[in-house]
């Protein structure tokens, strides 16, 4: 036995249903990611700058302290992720933490002279060898009798300086290396992006995208 | 006593690969004509510091191998030599005729000559000395307050993971290693950084058996029981370390800091190596 049957396809229709369910899918992954994985991924640097933060404990008023400017460094990582966002129609392209603002100068043109706190964390960041003492404004007033005519560099309320310098230049005259000595010396890198990076997973908030496109839910 | 593992094993041969197969290729230094200054106390003749950076720093010393493998640093070493050196060092007496090696000891880690009469040899006393020196430190790890002068580099293994490999009682271990380097100058740290860097990438290291000790004792004389030998697995299988990920980044830092800190980079790449069985560390 046999029958015939005819079909009549609505190419038009059926494309526009394809492009509709597309263009819903890249929505809801670009919601996603803007507003729950980005976000998380920044919790989890945070995480790593809270350790960082830790190991500067015995100093809790040293304008050295990245516990002083945490706000300021979740905001750059914010603003980042909202600058750096970029659709096109192959993906999503995201880019946070670039380290120029750290102070990473892997090119001629960074800044050499910054002196906002930020700069800084690239020390912190990558570890800082050798036995070190931050000489503070005050402590400079002590040794030369007068405050610094220069620009400090990075440090802006102070500077660093090794302890056989420290020795060198007579120092110790108005204090001791141990009282002057700064908690990072000899500590080693933290990389606060790399272990972040290294947990972050992106799948189940790209499946949690699409799931929400094919029950049709607009996020 | 404790149980010698495979990863220490892997970590050590890394490290004597840096110091003694990659580095005397480009960055060892030959220093002649050094007095030799004998040391009562000790016992031995000690070599002036007459060349920087210090022989005595840690992770430096002499060379104590002849020169071996090829200096093609894209040929992969499968043996090291389980001899001392023989024209590496030489030590003269007081009239400049080389004294036969076999009336002294040398101490590679210090710079000394301990001469087979205590305060002479059938040669005549120990007075002067032609070396090649370890030109950069090798330090195991990060080296904290009290580095050795540039240039140096410091090799660290840090977090791994185990997964399976392959269908069966196999897995691998991956191992993440950062190499630090600080150099004396940019130049310096961008020919070092891309000489280790092009002697990774793409590339194996052959584990060696050092559970009969390194090729220098502790007192930094030679082990004559040294073979060279490579690792062989409980399953006969070579033991190999191979090299994925690797990725070099200069870090710039300020000229108001020291030398030490301004010309760095790090090398960073995952360290492979597989096993049959369950007991991963099992020799």
């Amino acid at each position: 036995m046999g029958f015939k049957a005819s079909l009549k396809i609505d190419t038009s229709k059926l494309k526009k249903i394809i492009k509709n369910r597309q263009d819903l899918i890249k929505h809801n992954i670009v919601v996603v990611v803007r507003t729950e994985a980005m976000p998380h991924l920044i919790d989890r640097i945070m995480d790593g700058y809270d350790r960082l933060s830790d190991r500067m404990s015995s100093l809790p008023d040293d304008p050295t302290n990245p516990a002083l400017w945490r706000t300021e460094f979740k905001n750059k990582l914010l603003e980042d992720l909202e600058r750096n966002l970029i659709v096109t129609d192959r993906g999503l392209i995201v880019r946070i933490g670039d380290k120029k603002f750290l102070g990473y100068t892997d090119d001629e043109q960074g800044d050499t002279s910054s002196t906002e706190p930020l700069t800084w964390l690239v020390y912190y960041i990558e570890g800082l060898m050798g036995d070190w003492a931050f000489i503070s404004n005050a402590t400079y007033k002590d040794m030369r009798g007068r405050g610094p005519t220069m620009p400090l560099g990075r440090f802006g309320e102070g500077f660093m300086i090794s302890r056989s310098q420290f020795e060198a230049e007579g120092w110790s005259k108005v204090t001791s290396f141990e009282e002057a000595r700064h908690p990072f010396s000899g500590f080693s890198p933290l990389d606060i992006f790399t272990e972040a990076l290294n947990e972050f997973r992106m799948k189940p908030f790209i499946e949690r995208a699409i799931k929400a496109a094919k029950e049709g839910r607009k996020l | 006593m404790s149980i010698v593992s495979l990863v220490r094993m892997e970590d050590m041969s890394l490290q004597h690969w840096i110091k003694e197969t990659l580095l005397p290729l480009q960055w060892i230094e030959r220093v002649v004509n050094v007095p030799l200054n004998y040391n009562g106390d000790k016992s031995r003749f000690e070599a002036e510091i007459t060349w920087l950076p210090n022989f005595l720093d840690e992770g430096r010393g002499w060379v104590y191998f002849e020169p071996y493998g090829s200096t093609d640093l894209c040929s992969v070493v499968n043996s090291v030599p389980s001899d001392e050196q023989t024209t590496r060092v030489t030590v003269y007496n007081e009239s400049g005729a080389v004294i036969d090696s076999s009336n002294y000891t040398i101490n590679y880690l210090d710079g000394a000559i301990i001469a087979s009469g205590g305060t002479s040899t059938p040669d005549g006393v120990p007075t002067t000395v032609d070396f090649y020196q370890y030109y950069v430190s090798v330090i195991d790890g990060w080296p904290g307050t009290n580095p050795p002068d540039s240039p140096l580099v410091a090799i660290e293994m840090g977090a791994y993971n185990k997964a399976p490999y392959q269908l069966g009682p196999g897995r691998i271990a991956r191992r993440n290693v950062i190499i630090h380097i600080y150099a004396t100058s940019s130049s310096e740290r961008d020919d070092l950084t891309e000489f280790l860097y092009d002697a990774l990438y793409n590339r194996h290291l052959a584990v060696l058996d050092y559970r009969q000790g390194e090729p220098l004792n502790y007192d930094g004389t030679y082990n004559t029981a040294w073979t060279g030998d490579l690792l062989q697995l409980d399953t006969d299988d070579d033991a190999l370390f191979n090299f994925r990920n690797v990725r070099a980044e200069p870090i710039s830092f300020r000229d108001e800091w020291s030398d030490l800190n301004m010309w760095r980079s790090k090398i960073t790449f995952v360290a492979e190596s597989y096993r049959m069985g369950l007991d991963f560390n099992k020799l």
